[in-house]
């Protein structure tokens, strides 16, 4: 029998005790299991490839000096969205004071000027591009417990853990962000989402 | 609400309120039965509970296909732990 089915599977938990003891090994490995989707919803927190790369930079060392502190009342997974949702907070404040990104109504215009058809396709791009400029004009409370629970697939209690909420604070939230989403979407497309998609 | 009406016990306000839970499937029995009987009676709330339902659905199916970390994250976290005091403790 080879060395691949012989050998045990670590949790996350078992990887972030290790990781609290200075294991780096252990470390990487919790990195390689989670970094795509947390990646993912950086790059759509922040606003941009690059700014999602330094937010999980920053997020991902602040695991690994702060992985003494886990106390496992939340899964590993949730923990690590913590970490980057709080990165990425730390560099939206940091360009509050920055010119804003012009993207949002350059978007936006683009969709009321783009394509239309009877293609599914067509139609499909068209709401994609209307809910990329939605999105770009959600505040940042509201994008974030979009991507997590309605993205990102977390649950409710682990959205509400990464965001540092109780759950009926996350769910009036996600609500509110729901609502905002289908109204900004609306205006862009100048319809509603359903006479769109089949 | 514009046009509020009762219909199975609920306001259409009440209706609103209970959306995302209903959709999410975290109403139970005796709330999901009452969203649905007020569904099932006016027009209006049904309409915009597919409206919203298509928008989350759209946000998923569009953001589902995402850009893979490229290997420079992985190579600057490595060489940041490098350094990192605590890596030589």
């Amino acid at each position: 029998m080879g060395e691949a089915a012989t050998e045990q599977v670590e949790t996350d938990e078992e990887l972030v005790r290790r990781t609290a003891s200075g294991d780096r090994r252990a470390f990487e490995q919790l990195v390689a299991r989670h970094e795509a989707p947390l990646y993912r919803f950086a790059v759509r927190s922040c606003g941009g490839e690059r700014e999602a790369e330094d937010a999980l930079q920053d997020g991902l060392l602040a695991a690994w000096r702060g992985a003494t502190t886990f106390r496992g009342d939340a899964s590993a997974k949730t923990w690590l969205y913590q970490v980057v949702v709080n990165a990425c907070h730390r560099r939206h404040r940091r360009r509050a004071g920055e010119p804003q990104d012009p993207q949002p109504m350059e978007a936006a215009a683009a969709v009321a000027a783009g394509e239309s058809g009877p293609d599914a396709r067509v139609a499909a791009r068209e709401v994609g591009r209307a809910i990329d400029a939605a999105l770009a004009q959600l505040g940042e409370e509201a994008r974030e417990v979009l991507l997590l629970r309605d993205v990102e697939g977390l649950s409710g209690d682990e959205t509400a853990a990464a965001l540092g909420l109780g759950l009926a604070a996350m769910k009036s939230r996600l609500h509110r962000a729901r609502l905002e989403l289908k109204e900004r979407v609306e205006a862009a497309l100048g319809h509603a989402v359903e006479e769109v998609l089949p | 609400m514009k046009g509020e009406r009762v219909v199975g016990g609920l306001s259409c306000g009440q209706v609103l309120d209970r959306l995302s839970d209903y959709l999410d499937g975290e109403l139970d029995v005796a709330a999901r039965g009452a969203v649905e009987e007020h569904l099932r009676g006016c027009d209006g709330c049904a309409r915009f509970g597919g409206e919203l339902r298509a928008t989350v659905r759209a946000l998923r199916e569009h953001l589902a296909a995402a850009p893979s970390p490229p290997a420079r994250v992985r190579r600057r976290l490595a060489e940041a732990l490098d350094v990192d005091p605590r890596s030589e403790e």
